[in-house]
């Protein structure tokens, strides 16, 4: 067992975990925060993304250990955070979410985007979300979202 | 199985001469699925990745210096490696999704062996070297000296690559490609993948996916060296003793051959 204190969503965390949990176990099975989806559990599909000190991750590849003293944001954070709410209502409006099992892994590397490039290009947005796997909407309408909420954040500030 | 976190390197160090053979965990990438579906697990996990002393990339004289747990990303994103290596920065960017990019370190991806490995055609045509150290000292060696066959390297199981160094050439004073081939750009793992950097006459040409491990065609830059004209039957001749490709689930041996002389023939011409 391993004691870890991290932040997620900007709360203090002090658990104690397995070492061999990956992130993506913490954050579901001991936190409660189910809005991040297992997929693949290989990190490919990217359905379990969270951003890890800044950085968008698969949750799936992170173990325990990786994790202590880590900022973590997951979809939750969609409460109180107005990118995330900004990127959520455009995905709404644009028709990017059909079954939406991998908008909020979408959320969260669109956000990781944003974060440090406000005004991304097309394919800026496409490389950013290649890990990003989708199998209902073919992408069109989450690229478009990602351009209106990066346009509304521009208008916002 | 029994997780390790030393706070310090000389502490990791002379942990990795006490532990038999254990698995060195940087970004996880590559070992946290093996961990997830227990396949050749082993006793021990050492995390590297928190140690300070691992995580740099600097200039030092002339050569680039990266450390172990620099990540694909870091080396991408680097202002210092797109001025110095624009050929490095740039190619990674075929690396993987920035998900992955974001964890997966330099160190990892050459010491997990693979024949596939993105990084290592690069690396070899750059000509690095990585230094290995333990308890016992430190040593360099080159990379195209580092694997001896599918999967098996020469690091010893109390050592530990603690940084890469990349002898740096004027950036106008080459070309350089690399191509990736893969059933899709993103996402993919290579079926082939081919570096080349031409100086002056000296040609560098190292491929992945075609051998047990990745490595420099030593035949065909001596071919082209030596040829004032390129006959097509010749080159194909000298690469035909240099690469062993197989038929795999990933591709066949067949289309492997044939994608590798295309672009062999379109970068060199």
């Amino acid at each position: 067992m391993i004691e870890l204190k991290f932040t997620v969503n900007s709360e203090e965390v002090a658990i104690t975990v397995a070492e061999n949990l990956r992130l993506l176990d913490i954050l579901r099975d001991e936190l409660h925060l189910t809005g991040t989806k297992e997929g693949c559990a290989v990190g490919e599909c990217g359905a379990c993304t969270v951003i890890l000190n800044g950085e968008a991750v698969c949750s799936c590849m992170v173990l325990a250990c990786q994790v202590q003293d880590a900022v973590i944001e997951t979809i939750e954070n969609c409460d109180t955070d107005p990118v995330l709410q900004i990127l959520q209502q455009a995905f709404l409006e644009c028709g990017a979410v059909q079954c939406g099992f991998c908008t909020p892994g979408m959320l969260l590397s669109a956000k990781a985007l944003l974060l440090r490039n406000p005004a991304p290009t097309e394919a800026e947005i496409k490389k950013a979300l290649e890990g990003n796997l989708c199998r209902c909407t073919g992408y069109i309408q989450i690229t478009e979202a990602v351009k209106q909420a990066a346009r509304e954040l521009a208008e916002s500030k | 199985m029994k997780f390790h976190k030393p706070q310090t390197l000389p502490e990791c160090l002379c942990l990795l001469g006490k532990l038999k053979d254990p698995w060195l965990l940087a970004g996880g990438t590559d070992i946290n699925v093996q961990i997830r579906h227990q396949l050749n697990v082993k006793e021990d996990v050492v995390f590297i990745n928190h140690l300070p002393e691992l995580n740099f990339i600097k200039k030092e004289e002339n050569s680039l210096i990266i450390g172990a747990t620099a990540t694909i990303k870091d080396i991408s994103g680097s202002e210092l490696i797109k001025k110095e290596c624009p050929f490095l920065a740039d190619s990674l960017a075929d690396f993987a999704s920035p998900l992955i990019s974001n964890l997966a370190t330099i160190a990892g991806n050459i010491a997990n062996s693979s024949p596939t490995a993105d990084t290592v055609p690069l690396l070899l045509v750059l000509e690095a070297a990585l230094v290995l150290s333990s308890c016992r000292g430190h040593r360099t060696i080159a990379l195209k000296d580092f694997y001896t066959s599918y999967k098996h390297n020469v690091r010893q199981t109390d050592e530990m690559i603690t940084s890469i160094i990349i002898p740096l050439l004027p950036p106008d004073s080459y070309t350089a490609h690399y191509v990736k081939i893969g059933s899709r750009r993103a996402l993919t793992i290579a079926k082939a993948a081919l570096a080349l950097l031409k100086r002056q006459d000296e040609f560098r040409i190292a491929a992945g996916s075609l051998s047990e491990y990745p490595k420099r065609l030593k035949n065909v830059e001596e071919y082209l060296q030596n040829s004032k004209k390129i006959v097509k039957k010749h080159l194909f001749a000298a690469l035909d003793e240099d690469v062993y490709p197989i038929s795999d689930f990933r591709s066949e041996a067949a289309y492997r051959l044939q994608v590798t002389r295309n672009y062999l023939l379109k970068f060199t011409r």
